[in-house]
Order: C-alpha cells, then structure tokens, then sequence
C-alpha cells in the first residue's frame, strides 16, 4: 500500500472555509466535494512532502472562484446570512448568541476580507501560505486582513478605539483586565 | 523595556501579533508597546477575542460530522497521492510499456520505489496524439487500484456527472461489457473520466473520455505500443482511447460501433 499524506485530518479545515466562503452548509460541501475532486484529477500538480493543506485550500478556492460562480453563489446566498444568526444557534446560552452574532459579522464582510480572516486568525496559516491560497502577494492579504478585523470589530460593537489611536484609554483598559 | 524599540510597532505588526506571525523577539517587543499604549492593548485584545470567538464557533465540529461522500473522497485522495509518493503514474507511456505478464505489478511497484525507469525512451516520434499517452497513464493507475484491492467506485459517478458528464459524452460499448464505475482523471486539456469495464473472465477494459483542445476527427485506430492493446479515435471536440487485455480486433470493432453509435 501507498503511503501518501493525510487527508481525512484536513477536512474539517476545508470544510470551515468552504462555509466561509459558500455562506451556506449545503453549497459548502458541494464546494469541498469539488475541491477533493479537483484535486483528484489535478494530482499531479502536488509535489511529494509538501503540506497538502494550502494545496487543498487553494483548489478549493479556485474552485469557488472559477466559472462564473461565485457571483450566482453570492446572490443565492445573501439572504442565507441569516441562518448563522443567533436563530441558527442550539442552545440560546448568552455566550453561543454572542458567537453567532460575531459569525453573521464575519459572513458579511466582503469575501476577500472574509477569506483573509478565515485563513490567517481561524486556521492558523502563515501569512505567506495564506497569500499564496488567495493567490495575492503577502502586503495585500495583510491589508485586506487589517480591513476585515477592524470591520468585524465595529460591526460586533465591541469595546475599543478605532485604528487611529484617538479614544480615551481609560474605559478601554477594562476589556484588558 | 526599551522604549525606543517599542515605538516602532505597527498596525500591521499587531496583527501578526494576534496572527502568532512573530517570533519571539517581535512578540516581547510588541508586548512592551501595548504595557504603554493601553488603547492599542485594549483593540488587540478585542481582536484576540473576536478571533477565539470565530475558532470557537466554526471549529464545532461535531456538530456537523462530515459526510461519507466527502470522507470517501478524501480517502481515495490519500491513495492517489500515495501512488504519486511513490512516482508511479508519472512517467508517461510506462503502462502501456510495463503490463507484460504476470508479475507486471511487483514489477511496477519495485521500480518505483527504486526510482528507476522501467522504460527506456519511447522509441521515435510517433504520430500517436498526446492524449493516448494520458489515456495510458490513467488506464495504469486504476489497474493499480484495481490489483491493490479497491473497487472503483460506482459512488462517484453521481458527483462526477454534473462536472464531466454534460461535457464529456461516454459512449454505451458493447461487446458484453459490464460498467465497473469510473472516475475522474488528470487531464490538461479539461475535463477527462476514465471508465472501468469488465470483459469476461476479469478481463479489464477502460475507456478514457476527454475533453480535447482542438476539433477533430478520426476513426478509431490501433496504438503502435507495446503492452495492452489501445485503440483511439476523436470525434470533434472530444477525444477517446480504449484499452484492455482483449485482442486489438475486438477493441476495434467496440470502437467502431461506439464512434458511430
């Protein structure tokens, strides 16, 4: 039998930003379904003993971006926002509101400040395997990175002063403590 | 703390501060300057908080398990990529070269993981199309799946026929073959399924469907390789290469009736 890399481990990470991108569980797991096939037929575009993650999270966003259909997914999927509210949400616990409400934050955002976010501060990659996925150079993801958490951070209303560094101190330093 | 090193942080160093983009020199020195600039401590730590919030939420995985059709996809990748760890499937023409006899696997198997060819180069420059060569190849890797033990996969002709089968059109053939299943296949011209018949006595024929880069056409001929017997033919956009342990007479005739069928 062939020993090749891990797979199985990765899906959740795919399947995470499949639904950042898709917005949408359904069309999500069409979206990994047809990254992994993609990836099938496009085998031999992965060199051995490199990571496979990037190279699954850049087929995958290729594979959303291509075809024209992005826009019919975006369309379809601007009302569906709503399903990731806190209605979406199990249990009605203070705290699982408060995460639904960050999600549909992060759901709204543009997508390249979506995808940035997803990729960087929720799955961990490096800002240059990141940029590489996106298909950007590094100082634009970086941008687009900057834009989308501010954006999420006003949307959110949370505590803090904006970027240019004008609000008192004072009421801030208590969500340090 | 030195403050004249502090004063240098950046928006964008606070967050690759949150991003875990530092090293440790760029953590401390970053630290140093949210100790002084409490509104700048107070933003990044929101953003911490945003971001544990957005792990927390997207990473509940249990509550949405991942499907068996994704899960089977995801495994038939490992494989696929293993066959490629070990550099088979990637020298072109070697399936049709190599298939000799009983002990063609063994054989296939110990060249790869020794890393030498197993062919010499293909003789001289053969007016055969390039994507015979891919048929090969791809007709070489599912004899491995096969001979490995893994069944081809029925399952996958619904996921593919939404992405190949409006594109590419897979003749019915005849000559008692039986459809094993089919697959999705390295192609670069577009999008290529390779079939997987049984012929009696399990015999394996496969046809290789693709999308081609040019029109043309062609009746079916036999490929001048040695090995398993190819026959190829191009109908238009599309080009299509059959091959199997069956005489090229009767590969021919399959072909003929599917190119005109």
């Amino acid at each position: 039998m062939p020993t090749g890399p891990d797979i199985r481990p990765h899906l959740p990470a795919l399947r995470r930003y499949a639904l950042a991108l898709a917005r949408d569980p359904d069309r999500a797991e069409d979206l990994v379904q047809e990254a992994l096939l993609r990836a099938l037929a496009g085998a031999r575009t992965w060199r051995p003993g490199r990571a496979p993650l990037p190279w699954l999270l850049a087929i995958l966003h290729n594979a959303h971006v291509s075809r024209g259909r992005r826009r019919a997914l975006e369309a379809a999927a601007a009302g569906e926002a709503a399903r990731f509210g806190p209605a979406a949400v199990a249990a009605p616990q203070p705290e699982r509101v408060h995460l639904g409400q960050t999600v549909a934050a992060l759901l709204r955002l543009p997508e390249e400040q979506r995808a940035a976010l997803v990729l960087t501060a929720v799955e961990g990659l490096s800002y240059k395997d990141a940029a590489e996925v996106l298909g950007v150079p590094v100082g634009t993801l970086m941008s687009r990175l900057g834009r989308g958490r501010e954006a999420l951070r006003a949307a959110t209303g949370r505590e803090g002063p904006s970027p240019p560094e004008r609000a008192p101190a004072g009421p801030a330093l208590r969500v340090v403590g | 703390m030195d403050e004249r090193v502090a004063e240098h942080v950046t928006e964008a160093e606070l967050h690759a501060y949150v991003d875990g983009q530092l090293d440790t020199a760029g953590r401390i020195e970053v630290e140093a300057h949210l100790q002084r600039h409490p509104e700048a401590a107070a933003r990044v730590m929101a953003w911490l908080r945003l971001r544990d919030e957005l792990r927390l939420f997207l990473a509940d995985d249990e509550a949405r398990p991942a499907p068996p059709a994704t899960v089977g996809l995801a495994r038939r990748l490992e494989r696929r990529l293993g066959w490629r760890s070990l550099g088979l499937g990637l020298r072109r023409g070697l399936a049709a070269a190599c298939l000799v006899g009983a002990g063609w696997l063994a054989h296939a198997l110990l060249g790869g993981l020794l890393g030498a060819p197993l062919v010499g180069p293909t003789v001289a420059a053969s007016p055969v199309p390039a994507f015979v060569d891919e048929a090969a190849e791809a007709d070489h890797a599912a004899r491995l799946e096969l001979a490995a033990g893994h069944a081809p996969y029925p399952a996958l002709m619904p996921l593919a026929a939404p992405r190949t089968g409006g594109l590419v059109p897979v003749p019915t053939l005849r000559g008692g073959l039986r459809l094993l299943g089919s697959d999705l296949v390295p192609w670069d011209g577009g999008a290529a399924v390779l079939a997987l018949y049984d012929a009696d006595g399990g015999r394996v024929v496969t046809l290789f469907a693709a999308e081609a880069e040019t029109l043309g056409w062609s009746a079916p001929r036999a490929s001048p390789g040695p090995g398993l017997a190819t026959v190829f033919w191009r109908a238009g956009p599309f080009a299509y290469a059959l091959s199997g342990d069956l005489p090229e007479a009767d590969l021919l005739a399959i072909a003929r009736e599917a190119a005109h069928g």
